[in-house]
């Protein structure tokens, strides 16, 4: 048994089939519905977005593992009538044509060799789901519309090797082996030629070389004719890493370049109905990359594709009747309890996150909790004020120091005219509900700062609320909350006959233990991890010392930062490089509806809320973000480390944005 | 089944003189912003008489003014030290194993022993240079010299690209299911997360480099850490099931590390892939065993690796010396025309 429920993360496809059914949240398939319709279908999603465990229900082992476990497969009764293969572009070398020097000879040619080496794994895997599906069970069978079982494989031998878009290649197979091995055979030949064991590409196979998406195609509709798999059966492909495709560098050389990327786009494009592709992307990059290989036209969402956005699926949303997150989150937190042993009675009904957690702790609450042992000295007074004004709040310190703080700077903001000598609750600040709920959050963190401690983050749903729709961060959040207590629960955190409660203490170790994991795994991802990481520790931490040192707290809503979309537009490397951070969930970006009489269309940016611990901001946003400049933001970039692309593609008139203009 | 071999390795001005005393080497290396890179072929400048060197541009340098200046630096020491006794090769991080084979090549067709100077050439580059001077029977006698660093960068490299196969070195059958994962303990975990989704091992070695020196302990450790909680070892005392082990290993000792490597594989037997995110040598050991399972027709060892776009512009800032001389540390491959490296 393993007493931290969540040591395993949630990566979709580190999971075996047989874990993948216990720990599998269902929740979102309503939502992601036409993954599993007929068509072709991009599902959009940073890394936790769940998109990988969603993709994992089209493979043949995941839905026989259901069935051998007894569970219900996730996937709506009418949607099941379905076959799939799958292809990991970079693990499986497709994109290793950069290895060899043939590619600057000819890109177009390259892109066309790629195209058949994809669509021979296309088939390999393929012909691996008939094999699996075949020697299945027979309720599965009947389930996807497969009419052969493992007895009868042999015969899809002659039936696919007879088909002319082979051009000969494979000849006459007389079984599934042998047609197995010659796909197999084929693929090899390419990844010996592109590792260079082979210094030319053999001869048939140029002679011999198919379009996207073809031979698959060729293969499903050859089958049904044969009545080995019926006609309403659906077929999916899911491409595998295409999001990886923007981030592999390629030589120096002049002259066109080979675009992998619009091969597939083709495939997309042809829309014959006989096979639907899965494309898994970030939503910006797949936007920004719509080129179809062989002509200047693009793909088109609603012809060409459907779009799944898990993004805005999960962004957390201000109305909860329509926030699907928390639920979701609850569904996985549940499951994990009891795939690591808890009871299930005690999982039943209630709401475990806050059973272990508690509930969400105010502002109020968690400066209590700081203990400070002289409240009156984080008060600040300045020269001039009344003695009767500062004693008033020194008084209301030792009961209540958030509200004497948020009376300090109320004062402040409004002059020192004020009467305090009145009933609890009566204290103007307290009068001003909107005032108040706008600045507690930065009050609190101040008094934390001042009193040189550390801030509390505890509570069901600030875990949830750090999460910022991520599952994979939640998940993270509550690994590391349950190692910090398994480290002080000792034996008793192998009890599971009751739910443990978890400290606040403890949570804020581990929320603050999360929060720097994740910062430094920025630095891992691929793209321009190093400059994100680093324009992320840059802008926080100017922001965050200008709300720390902003004893007036104007301005509490700046932790985060917005643009006028017309100035983005008019800057394409600061576009590209803020919908990156925003791709790869490190910056959250959002419409902005503006306060400002020109009335401009503008995006804000926030930090992922799991950086705000770290960085010692409030998570919640309020009031209105910092109105940031092209010029500053080109200037932060620029501080990240982003110089080349900046400097060099910018026309002159746009380099004179690195000015000296800091915020 | 021997567990040990001796091969010779050590200083190299130590093992170089142990061949035959008519050898005419040429030396293969790479010259960069690190100036152990220069120092390691100026030491072998005494023992070699030609020199076949590369200049490896990164795609996107991280400071192109800084690298520029310092690149420019190390080779005009070189001119000064080796003239005329070097031919200049200008590639890319990315260039094609084409025109790798080619530089190897140059240096081949003047004389059948040569020193392969890993020092400074990243993976991508030495993996299948060692391939092909391995694989071609017109090399006699070839040394692998690694001359060892001080003053390692925070960050060594960045800006990792999605894991895949080392160029030279991939599972040509597409093998998915392995008994062992080897992973070289590094600095930096390089989005290798992914990689047990796609490949199940059924056990992760973890080569960790002793002593690592510091700061290396601490950034092995966390290193380690990450690697635990993407694989979900829970070091509770309890669970006895504990898919990962670790084996202490000489961070400077290729043989020893190929003889670990063989020995959990039981002569290349049972099946594994390599992850080099490890010190150069444990690297290098990795490479060596890929090598020889292919050779003696054994199961494919494939390595992945996920390639940074970006090396730190002073990826070590000095040589080291130890007790007032360079540590340029030489590990034979061939004698002879005998492979040394062999399963």
């Amino acid at each position: 048994m393993k007493s931290n429920p969540f040591f395993e993360l949630y990566v979709g496809d580190r999971f075996t089939s047989r874990e993948f059914v216990t720990i599998f949240s269902d929740y979102l398939v309503p939502h992601a519905l036409p993954i599993f319709i007929p068509g072709n279908v991009v599902v959009t999603g940073i890394q936790g977005s769940g998109k990988s465990m969603l993709l994992g229900l089209l493979q043949p082992k995941v839905r026989r593992e259901y069935d051998a476990e007894g569970l219900k497969f996730p996937v709506p009764e009418d949607r099941r009538k379905f076959l799939s293969a799958g292809v990991n572009i970079a693990h499986q070398s497709a994109i290793d044509f950069g290895l060899r020097k043939h590619i600057d000879d000819d890109p177009d040619e390259i892109e066309l060799l790629f195209a058949d080496f994809l669509n021979y794994l296309m088939v390999e895997n393929f012909l691996e789901t008939l094999h699996f599906t075949a020697n299945g069970p027979p309720n599965i069978r009947d389930e996807v519309g497969l009419q052969i079982s493992g007895d009868d494989l042999n015969g899809i031998g002659p039936v696919l090797s007879s088909l002319p878009i082979w051009e000969g290649w494979l000849g006459a197979c007389t079984s599934f082996d042998e047609i197995q091995q010659k796909v197999k055979g084929r693929i090899r030949l390419y990844r010996r030629y592109l590792h260079r064991k082979d210094r030319e590409l053999d001869f048939s196979i140029k002679d011999t070389r198919t379009h996207i998406g073809h031979p698959i195609r060729d293969c499903f509709t050859g089958l049904k004719s044969a009545g080995m798999v019926d006609e309403n059966t659906s077929l999916f492909v899911d491409i595998d890493q295409y999001e990886e495709l923007g981030n592999i560098s390629t030589r120096d050389t002049p002259g066109k370049k080979v675009d992998y990327r619009s091969v597939i786009n083709r495939a997309l494009a042809a829309r014959d109905g006989a096979v639907s592709y899965r494309i898994g992307a970030r939503g910006h990059a797949w936007r920004r990359h719509g080129r179809i290989q062989g002509t200047n036209a693009k793909l088109e969402e609603e012809r060409d594709y459907k779009y799944v956005d898990l993004d805005v699926l999960l962004k957390r949303k201000e109305d909860q009747n329509i926030d699907i997150f928390p639920g979701f989150a609850r569904d996985v937190f549940s499951r994990r309890l009891k795939f690591s042993g808890f009871r299930e009675e005690l999982l039943d009904g209630k709401d475990q996150i806050e059973s272990v957690y508690g509930p969400q702790l105010s502002a109020t609450e968690r400066v209590r909790k700081l203990n400070i042992r002289e409240p009156k000295r984080i008060l600040r007074f300045d020269p001039g004020w009344r003695d009767k004004t500062k004693k008033a709040l020194e008084d209301l310190a030792s009961r209540d120091l958030l509200s004497a703080k948020l009376g300090e700077i109320w004062i402040r903001q409004k002059g020192d005219v004020f009467d305090l000598d009145v009933p609890k609750g009566k204290l103007p600040w307290e009068a001003k509900s909107y005032w108040r709920k706008e600045r507690r959050e930065a009050a609190a963190l101040q008094i934390a700062s001042q009193s040189h401690q550390r801030p509390y983050w505890c509570g069901a749903e600030e875990i949830i609320g750090l999460s910022g729709g991520n599952i994979l961060v939640f998940l993270s959040l509550n690994q590391f909350i349950w190692d910090t207590w398994v480290q002080y629960a000792g034996e008793k955190s192998e009890v599971r006959t009751s739910l443990p409660e978890i400290t606040e203490i403890v949570q804020s170790i581990g929320v603050l233990k999360a929060s720097n994991f994740w910062i430094e795994k920025m630095g891992q991802e691929t793209g321009r991890s190093a400059e994100r990481l680093q324009f992320v520790n840059l802008v926080a931490e100017k922001l965050a010392s200008k709300l720390f040192s902003d004893d007036k707290l104007s301005n509490p809503g700046h932790t985060g930062f917005s643009l006028v979309e017309q100035e983005m537009k008019e800057y394409p490397e600061i576009l590209r490089f803020l919908e990156e951070l925003a791709d790869y969930g490190n910056m959250l970006m959002l419409d902005h509806t503006t306060k400002n009489k020109d009335r401009k269309h503008r995006k804000k940016f926030y930090f992922h809320p799991i950086f705000c611990p770290h960085f010692r901001i409030p998570y919640v946003r309020t009031k209105e973000p910092y109105y940031a400049k092209a010029s500053e933001v080109a200037s932060w970039i620029y501080d990240s480390g982003y110089k080349i692309s900046l400097t060099s593609k910018l026309s002159e008139e746009q380099k004179s944005l690195f000015s000296n203009d800091q915020l | 089944m021997i567990n040990f071999r001796y091969r010779a390795w050590g200083n190299a001005d130590w093992l170089l003189p142990h061949f035959n005393s008519d050898v005419d080497w040429a030396v293969v290396a790479c010259v960069g912003t690190e100036d152990r890179s220069v120092k390691s072929v100026l030491e072998l400048s005494t023992i070699a008489k030609q020199f076949f060197l590369a200049q490896i541009d990164d795609p996107v340098p991280q400071d192109p003014d800084a690298t520029e200046r310092e690149t420019n630096k190390s080779w005009s020491i070189v001119e000064e030290n080796l003239v005329g006794r070097f031919q200049k090769f200008n590639g890319e991080l990315k260039s094609s194993l084409d025109e790798v084979a080619v530089f190897v090549d140059a240096a081949i067709e003047t004389t059948s022993n040569i020193i392969l100077d890993i020092t400074s050439f990243p993976k991508r580059w030495f993996f299948p240079m060692v391939q092909q001077l391995i694989n071609d029977d017109r090399v006699k006698n070839l040394v692998v010299v690694y001359t060892q660093g001080a003053k390692y960068a925070k960050v060594i490299s960045r800006n990792p690209e999605a894991l895949r196969p080392i160029q030279g070195f991939p599972s040509f059958s597409g093998r998915s299911e392995h008994d062992f994962a080897f992973v070289g303990v590094g600095f930096h975990l390089l989005n290798f997360s992914r990689m047990f989704g796609e490949d199940k091992p059924r056990a992760l070695k973890m080569l960790f480099p002793f002593p690592p020196g510091p700061p290396g302990l601490k950034k092995n450790w966390k290193f380690v850490e990450s690697m635990e909680r993407i694989v979900g070892r829970e070091n509770d005392g309890v669970s006895k099931i504990d898919p990962i082990d670790f084996i202490q290993l000489s961070a400077l000792d290729v043989s020893q590390t190929f003889d670990a490597i063989r020995k959990v594989t039981k002569e290349g037997e049972r099946t594994s892939y390599m992850l080099p995110f490890g010190p150069k040598p444990v690297s290098l050991a990795m490479c060596l065993f890929a090598i020889a399972a292919d050779r003696a027709g054994k199961a494919e060892v494939p390595v992945y690796y996920a390639q940074p776009s970006q090396y730190a512009l002073h990826y070590t800032e000095e040589a080291l010396f130890k007790n007032g001389k360079l540590s340029c540390l030489g590990y034979a491959l061939k004698h002879e025309g005998r492979q040394l490296y062999e399963v």
